[in-house]
């Protein structure tokens, strides 16, 4: 499983080598998320020299979103804000990238395997490892990702107003109106400057949720999301609404299912009990009886710095740093 | 001293059972759980057999190791990974970037002409030369890295003129390599049990005691602090138990080698692996069975861990269009420890422990975590 990861900043994590294998060339990985038991990751890679791969098909289902630079998937040249995503077996053609080129690669449900080959590995290609659908597996690419933005469908009735303020761009969904844990949804969502989504109560929803923030600022209860920061929010946790930092803010976001937004009002998370031989007013001495999701130093801390009061708390005041 | 903490996402609403006696509520409500940075994450609890093995050459001339990684720190490279050798491996001398210690699972290790089977133990601080190494084939060991990355450098000699005994260390006093084997060292009553004279805390562990065999015990770093870090073999007999709930202001880490011991997190036997970081609390725990119960351990310092009764954790709320008495839709409220599928799910880590009260037809709920 991977950890609950909130907030960190992902100039303040480690390289490691890339994890792209069959490959020529050099590049080098920072990984955001990692599951130990099945090899999915999501990671940002930077390509330290001119990089190529035959063509071949992955283990995982594997998306691509170039961050800046150069890739060449074919014929088809991808540049900034464009995106491919491969299900698991389906051939995909050469590849290059240029020296300099940064680009997030998420995998799912497998890890880095590659194998050179011009076919896919099977007659029938699935959608992807949570798919629900017997249609056939395919390459999607988006290119210009940030224009021809839609309406949001996400939300309840009492969250309607600002909901709606918010516009998607759907990179890769694959529905499944019959399972509700099935499917998947990568799109990107863009909040207009000023947007104040806060006094809803908080949220939670039945699947993963991922975010990587790509412009802008996002102010909310786990502190202040910016270009680099990156969350990944395992199942039914919970988190409270949020609002624009100012100039508006666009995040690149995943969820292994259909989105549910489930609301909590007057939510309130209570621990208490008995300090035998401590303080529990000293914060080096206090204990933590629910652990805490990853984070960055970057982030600071959370909900943040010296005992806030609620008040604050719920301003989306001064939680943390920048990244 | 009683204490209470909220955390609050929306206005907060306090019930009648609530304890507004402790000395430091501030009309009601307080919230001070605030957690500082944390990237290497509360393990708790994943078997090695549930995870995928990495190439590693451990900075040998070629892929010659596999890794699973226990735990990472994503920011300092710091971590702790099972190696397994499949063919003969070696390596030149050379040293470490972290502080790092080796404890051989099976196999046989050698670190220039000491020679280390299951038990062996090795420890260089950064940039203390290590003697040139082997593994035979099929040995296994645990690696930990701390204060750095795990990368290693082959050199004849120290990194500097002067290397510390820990990256943190501004003792001023020399880093030394620590070679050594649980086969050759005697027991002793384990530290934080047999200082710990609170008659509260006797009538918590009414069974025998533990004890300890220190592989390494690190003296304090600095005159600001007595904290003694310790990586030890840990053994528990039969009938042992602790009952009460606990936490450390340091780090906790440990590799089940044999026997098992039931608590909170589930149990924990051989290639169970736990990282707890500071502050983090755990229960009640036990040996079940039989045979004595074996663990690796690693602590930030031996000191009596700190106790609480009477400890509660109530989430409460309205929950507009879920069912918060469904497993599959109530809310978690953050953080939860990493577990392999051998232990336990997301959501069956949570939940089990809640007693999920109904919900009355407006929506409220209210779990309250059970605790001893």
């Amino acid at each position: 499983m991977r950890a609950h990861t909130e907030i960190v900043c992902t100039d303040d994590l480690i390289w490691h080598p890339a994890e792209l294998a069959r490959a020529s060339g050099t590049a080098r990985q920072q990984n955001l998320s990692y599951d130990e038991e099945n090899g999915a990751a999501s990671t940002r890679v930077l390509f330290t020299s001119d990089w190529s791969r035959p063509a071949g098909y992955h283990e995982a289902d594997t998306e691509w979103y170039v961050l800046n630079g150069q890739v060449m998937l074919g014929e088809r040249k991808l540049g900034a804000s464009d995106y491919f995503r491969a299900p698991a077996g389906l051939a995909v053609p050469p590849m290059s990238v240029l020296a300099g080129t940064q680009v997030l690669i998420f995998r799912e449900f497998a890890d880095w395997g590659f194998s050179v080959c011009d076919s896919d590995r099977h007659e029938f290609t699935p959608r992807g490892g949570n798919t629900d659908s017997d249609q056939p597996g395919e390459l999607t690419i988006v290119q210009d990702s940030q224009a021809d933005w839609a309406p949001n469908p996400y939300g309840t009735v009492t969250e309607q107003d600002f909901q709606r303020k918010l516009k998607l761009k759907i990179l890769y969904h694959d529905p499944s109106p019959v399972r509700r844990d099935a499917g998947w949804l990568t799109n990107l969502v863009s909040a207009p400057p000023g947007m104040d989504g806060t006094g809803h109560g908080v949220e939670h929803h039945h699947v993963c949720e991922e975010g990587y923030g790509l412009s802008g600022r996002m102010d909310y209860d786990y502190g202040i999301f910016l270009p680099g920061s990156y969350f990944y929010r395992p199942p039914l946790v919970q988190h409270a609404d949020f609002k624009d930092g100012g100039t508006g803010h666009v995040l690149l976001m995943r969820v292994n299912g259909d989105l549910i937004n489930w609301k909590t009002e007057n939510l309130v998370v209570e621990v208490g009990g008995q300090a035998a031989d401590y303080d529990p007013a000293d914060p080096a001495q206090a204990p933590i009886m629910i652990s805490a999701p990853l984070r960055s130093a970057s982030a600071g801390s959370w909900p943040g710095g010296a005992t806030p009061p609620i008040e604050a708390a719920l301003s989306g005041g001064p939680h943390s740093r920048s990244c | 001293m009683a204490f209470h903490s909220l955390r609050v996402r929306s206005a907060p609403e306090i019930g009648p059972e609530y304890d507004r006696e402790g000395p430091r509520a501030v009309s009601g409500r307080l919230a001070h759980l605030e957690v500082t940075a944390v990237v290497r994450p509360h393990v708790e609890l994943v078997y090695q057999q549930d995870l995928i093995w990495h190439a590693d050459d451990l900075g040998s001339a070629g892929d010659q190791a596999e890794i699973r990684r226990l735990s990472s720190d994503e920011e300092s490279g710091a971590g702790t990974v099972l190696a397994r050798f499949g063919t003969s491996w070696s390596r030149p001398g050379g040293y470490h970037q972290g502080d790092t210690e080796w404890f051989v699972l099976s196999g046989l290790v050698t670190v220039g002409d000491a020679a280390l089977g299951p038990g062996g133990y090795v420890r260089a601080p950064a940039g203390k030369a290590t003697p040139p190494m082997t593994a035979a084939p099929g040995s296994q060991a645990l690696i930990f890295c701390d204060n750095g990355q795990s990368a290693f450098v082959a050199s004849a000699g120290d990194w500097a003129e002067f290397v510390r005994r820990s990256r943190l260390d501004i003792s001023g006093l020399p880093g030394e390599l620590t070679i050594s084997s649980t086969s050759g060292l005697g027991w002793e009553p384990a530290p934080w049990e047999a200082a710990d004279h609170s008659a509260d805390h006797s009538a918590d562990r009414n069974g025998p005691a533990s004890r300890i065999k220190v592989l390494y015990r690190q003296p304090p770093l600095t005159t600001a602090t007595s904290a003694e870090p310790v990586t030890a073999l840990w053994e528990a007999p039969p009938g042992w138990a602790d009952r009460g709930f606990h936490h450390r202001g340091v780090f906790a880490e440990a590799y089940g080698l044999s026997g098992v011991i039931e608590y909170s997190h589930g149990r924990l036997s051989e290639g169970g692996y736990l990282y707890r970081p500071p502050r983090i609390q755990t229960s009640a725990a036990h040996v079940a069975g039989d045979t004595p119960a074996q663990l690796l351990v690693r602590l930030g310092d031996t000191a009596v861990p700190w106790h609480t009764s009477k400890p509660y954790v109530r989430v409460s709320g309205h929950a507009v269009n879920y069912d918060p008495s469904t497993a599959l839709e109530n809310l978690v409220p953050s953080g939860l420890s990493v577990t392999s599928r051998s232990v336990k799910t997301w959501v069956a880590q949570y939940h089990p422990r809640a007693e999920p009260g109904a919900p009355s037809p407006s929506g409220r709920f209210v779990n309250a975590i059970a605790t001893p």
